[in-house]
Formats: structure tokens, sequence, C-alpha cells
């Protein structure tokens, strides 16, 4: 996966005036600092391939996570 | 190895003037033969903390009248031949998260409500954990220092006192059950309550050379405790042997309705668990870490020794490869982000700047993560859990460092540097019993800690190993002498 999301400080107002909160702009800076610096890990956490998690996934989704949530 | 002085745990004595018991089992071995009371055990180590506490930075609040009536109590009932058992008469530390009766619990915020531990009568309760304590005759000396609601930094803006370490006035003990760590550490109490979100337990465990056991989810019933991370948190035990660590955690352990996540099924004889052997322990060791540039030599030298301990000692000792390493460490930080910034969402709309920076920076990235990594983040420790259990059908412990470095310096903490140097989270996404024991001093001096984990609620081998190396190295008996000489 490239990470081609990152967010930027206008995502970050934008989510963070979504929860009623808005910041001056060095916090979002701080904010996207601390971030970048799990960014990775984030990213790895996502693409971590699942297999069919009985009892908790429809049965409908086994064939979607076989194929690694994707449509083929 | 390095060899220290041979020690019985039994007959563990500080070499401090006051001549205190080191353990909570040498403690309670004096309360009997007549060496202390409980009394002069709790006046003992309240004059420490009128020296060390104030340089330490270990109690929020110290209950120290409380904790006297307790102890002359304690004494009345062992002279009528009440024996309430190893814990009877021992003081203990509680961590500031966790409700007592005596007085507010802060979780070392200007955020909590101060009615947190107040019931509907308008009483304080006990947690049950510390009605527990109570129970079995402990003697509560205070509230311990932490970390703001238990994440994050100190942040000496908000007026609370920064913990230090015992052995290096000028580290961090590790946290963010620091105050129960370095209290420990420096004889203040012989033992006390930490809570374990990431690591919070075996972080100050390694970094303060002492035995810090996580039990399994569900096994310590955390009703009374301010909340972290609802699916991660677990209140445990913190003491300078792994044998007074099972003492503890015999009678924390066990059901209680209060707590939806309580298990209801029967404790193990923790106590009666510990034979002195691990000959035939089946051990599964990660060595992959010692490998990575983050990993300090001396970590990597005192890892190998103490692996040296379980071969010669008779354990099966195997190479293995932890799954999914990173992404449980990784599902446990979001996670408990996620479930923090759910917890505290109405505070930091209406008083962010009262809360620290280090908290707002750790759990605001709640904030900024979606529903679908929380969903992720679940679904991968559920795959996880499956990983790891099959690793446990070859093995019956599974041994890392605690932390890859040794305490970091207390005025230079960084957040990204201390999540990327602990080897914990990995243990609060599966929710396995997971355990720090001391494996040595570093050439500088400081302590860190090895790692150990087992099958679900399978405590009892994990201390029965634990003690097992505590017979052969004494690692947990070494004194700071910093503190000695505080003392002196």
């Amino acid at each position: 996966m490239t990470d081609s999301t990152v967010p930027t400080i206008e995502d970050f107002q934008s989510r963070a005036a979504d929860q009623g909160f808005e910041f001056e702009l060095a916090r979002y800076a701080a904010a996207l600092s601390t971030h970048a610096g799990m960014r990775d890990a984030l990213l790895r956490l996502r693409k971590v391939p699942l297999s069919f998690l009985e009892p908790t996934e429809p049965n409908s989704a086994l064939v979607w996570i076989e194929n690694g949530g994707e449509s083929k | 190895m390095t060899a220290t002085t041979s020690k019985s745990t039994a007959t563990a004595i500080s070499a401090a003037p006051d001549g205190l018991p080191l353990t909570i089992t040498a403690a309670a071995e004096a309360l009997r033969d007549g060496t202390f009371t409980s009394v002069s055990l709790t006046q003992a180590v309240q004059a420490r903390s009128d020296t060390l506490d104030p340089l330490l930075g270990t109690y929020i609040s110290r209950l120290d009248e409380a904790a006297l009536d307790a102890a002359a109590a304690a004494d009345a009932e062992l002279a009528a031949g009440v024996d309430r058992g190893l814990l009877h008469g021992i003081p203990l530390g509680i961590k500031d998260i966790i409700a007592t009766r005596e007085g507010p619990s802060t979780a070392q915020s200007l955020i909590l409500d101060p009615g947190f531990g107040t019931g509907p009568d308008g009483d304080r309760y006990d947690a049950v954990v510390v009605q527990r304590l109570r129970a079995a005759g402990a003697v509560l000396t205070g509230k311990t220092t932490t970390t703001e609601y238990a994440i994050g930094m100190p942040d000496e803006s908000k007026g609370f006192p920064t913990p230090h370490n015992a052995y290096d006035l000028d580290f961090w003990p590790g946290g963010s059950s620091s105050g129960t760590g370095n209290g420990v550490a420096s004889g203040q109490f012989l033992g006390g309550l930490g809570t374990d979100t990431g690591g919070s337990i075996r972080m100050p465990a390694a970094w303060s050379n002492l035995s810090g056991m996580k039990q399994t989810f569900g096994r310590v019933p955390k009703s009374g405790c301010v909340p972290l991370g609802f699916s991660y948190d677990h209140i445990g035990p913190l003491t300078r042997s792994a044998r007074d660590a099972a003492a503890m955690l015999a009678v924390l352990a066990g059901h209680d309705e209060s707590d939806a996540c309580s298990v209801n099924r029967p404790v193990d004889d923790y106590v009666g668990a510990l034979t002195g052997s691990m000959a035939g322990l089946k051990v599964g060791v990660d060595l992959s870490f010692l490998d990575w540039a983050a990993c300090d030599p001396d970590v990597a030298g005192l890892t190998r020794d103490a692996v040296a301990v379980f071969k010669d000692a008779g354990a099966i000792v195997t190479e293995v490869k932890l799954p999914l390493w990173q992404e449980l460490c990784t599902a446990t930080m979001c996670g408990l982000v996620i479930e923090g910034m759910a917890y505290h969402r109405g505070d930091f709309r209406s008083r962010w700047n009262d809360y620290g920076r280090p908290t707002r920076l750790s759990i605001g990235q709640g904030m900024f993560m979606t529903a679908a990594d929380f969903v992720q983040a679940q679904r991968v420790r559920r795959v996880g859990v499956r990983a790891v259990t099959e690793l446990f059908g070859q093995y019956d412990l599974l041994i890392t460092p605690t932390t890859l470095v040794p305490p970091l310096p207390v005025d230079n903490l960084d957040f990204g540097d201390l999540i990327a140097s602990i080897l914990t989270p990995y243990w609060n996404a599966t929710g396995n019993p997971a355990m720090s024991i001391p494996m040595g001093l570093t050439s500088g001096g400081l302590p860190v800690g090895l790692q150990l984990a087992a099958k679900p609620f399978d405590e009892a081998t994990i201390f029965q190993a634990a003690d097992a190396f505590q017979l052969l190295t004494d690692h947990h008996l070494v004194e700071s002498a910093a503190i000695l000489e505080l003392l002196s």
C-alpha cells in the first residue's frame, strides 16, 4: 500500500471540528507530527491479511475477507 | 553473568541502617518472629518516606494515620493468633487511579471528578482490589504517583510530583505506575498496586528492579479503577520478588460481578506453585529483538545471561519468533487511544487546557483514527490470539526482554522514544499473562527486566519459573546505592 492518504492539517481540522473541537494551528501541527511517528505502524496494521473470524464475522464476508479485502 | 551477593529470599534484609526487610516474605517472617511489629515496620517505612518521597516523587497523598491504625489492628490480631496470611500487617502502596475510602483519587489529573470513588450514599468506597487487600490485613500507606490517567509522561506544569528512578534520580522509574515502582524499590512500602494498559506495570518493574505481573485479562476485577483503555486495562502487583507477587495476586485474583470483564473461574495456588525448579519447562525465547538497532548492548547481554540461567536450570529453551509482533503492539496503542478518546471526549471539549500536553498528544490521537482502524485493531487481536495460542501449544513460556533500553532520563522524555523502547503492549492485545523480573543492572547501574508470558490463566507457571530464576540470581535483591547513601 502506498501512503497516498497522509492526512493534512486541513484533514485534522475537519475531523476535529466534526467532534466539536477547534484548536490553534500549532496544535494541529503537533498532532500531525505525532501521527506521522506512528503512521507506518498504522499502515502495517491496516494491511494485515485476515482470515474468516468465526463467529464474529457474517458468512457472507468470508470470500471477501479471503480475497484480502478486495472484490475480485 | 555477573554474580551478586547471595541472599536467601526469605531473610532478605536491607543494608540501610533501619535494617528493613526487603521483601513481603521476609517482612512476614519478621512480624512472626518478633523482629518487627506491623506498627514498627510501618513507622520505619514512613521514616524512609520523610527522607525519600520529596526526592523521588512517590506519593500523591500519604495515609500515615490510617496506616498506623491498620498496623495496630494487624498487630492485635496476630498477637491474638488471627493470621490472615502473608500480607497481614504489610505496608503497601496504591496507585492513585484506584479508589480508596480514605480520600479522593486524582489519576494525577486536574480533570478527574473529585467525586470518583464516592457511592450513592456519599461515602467513599474502596475498589474491589483494595477491599481484598484490606481483608488480607494489608496496611495501605498512601496513593502513589502515575502519569495523567495512566498514559503519557510526567508533566510538571500541572502541579503533581515528578517521579524519579530509585537507582539514579536523574532517570525516570518508568510508568505509568511510577510511584508504586520507585516506592517499592526504595523501601517506602514492600509491595503495591499498579495498572497496565500497554506496559505500565512491567515497564516500571523493569526499570525499578522489581517483579511486576500483568495477569490474564479478566483475572483481577477492575471496579473502582479509573479506566484508560477498557479492553486493555489490568490491575496487578509490583514487588521485589516473584514470590511476593504470587502472594499478592493470590489475594487480588477472583471473580467479582461488579466488573463485566471479570472471569468466573477458580484461582490457582500461586504460592504453592513455587517449586523452586524450572527443569523441563518448555521455553520459547525471541532473541530477534537483540538485533534491533534500538536495542541497548547491555540489555542484549543481560538477556543472553538470563536465558543461560534458564538453560542451566534445566528448562528446554528454543528460539522462536513471536507472530504479528508489530501489528499487535500497534493494535494495543491504536485501540487504547481510541478507547481513551471515547472516555475523555467530553472533558477534552470543555477543559482541554487542564489536561497535560503528553495526555493531549497521546489520547488526542484517537480523534484522528477511523472507526475502521479500531475494528481492524480488534480483528488483528483475534488473529493474534489464535497465532499465539498455536505457539503456546509447543511452549510453557515465551520470553523477551521487557524493554530495549535502560531507564530514560527524566528531564528529556519523548513519547515516541518511550513507545519505541517497550516490548510490552503485545501481551495487552492478546490478554495473556506477562511478568517482568529483574535481570541485572547495566554498566551504568540501571535496572532492566526480562519478560515472561504464558497461556491464559497460567500465571502459576510464570511465578514458578520467575521464583526459580530468583533463587539462582538475586538480581531482585540488589538495592540502590543511591538510596542507601541517602539513608546512611
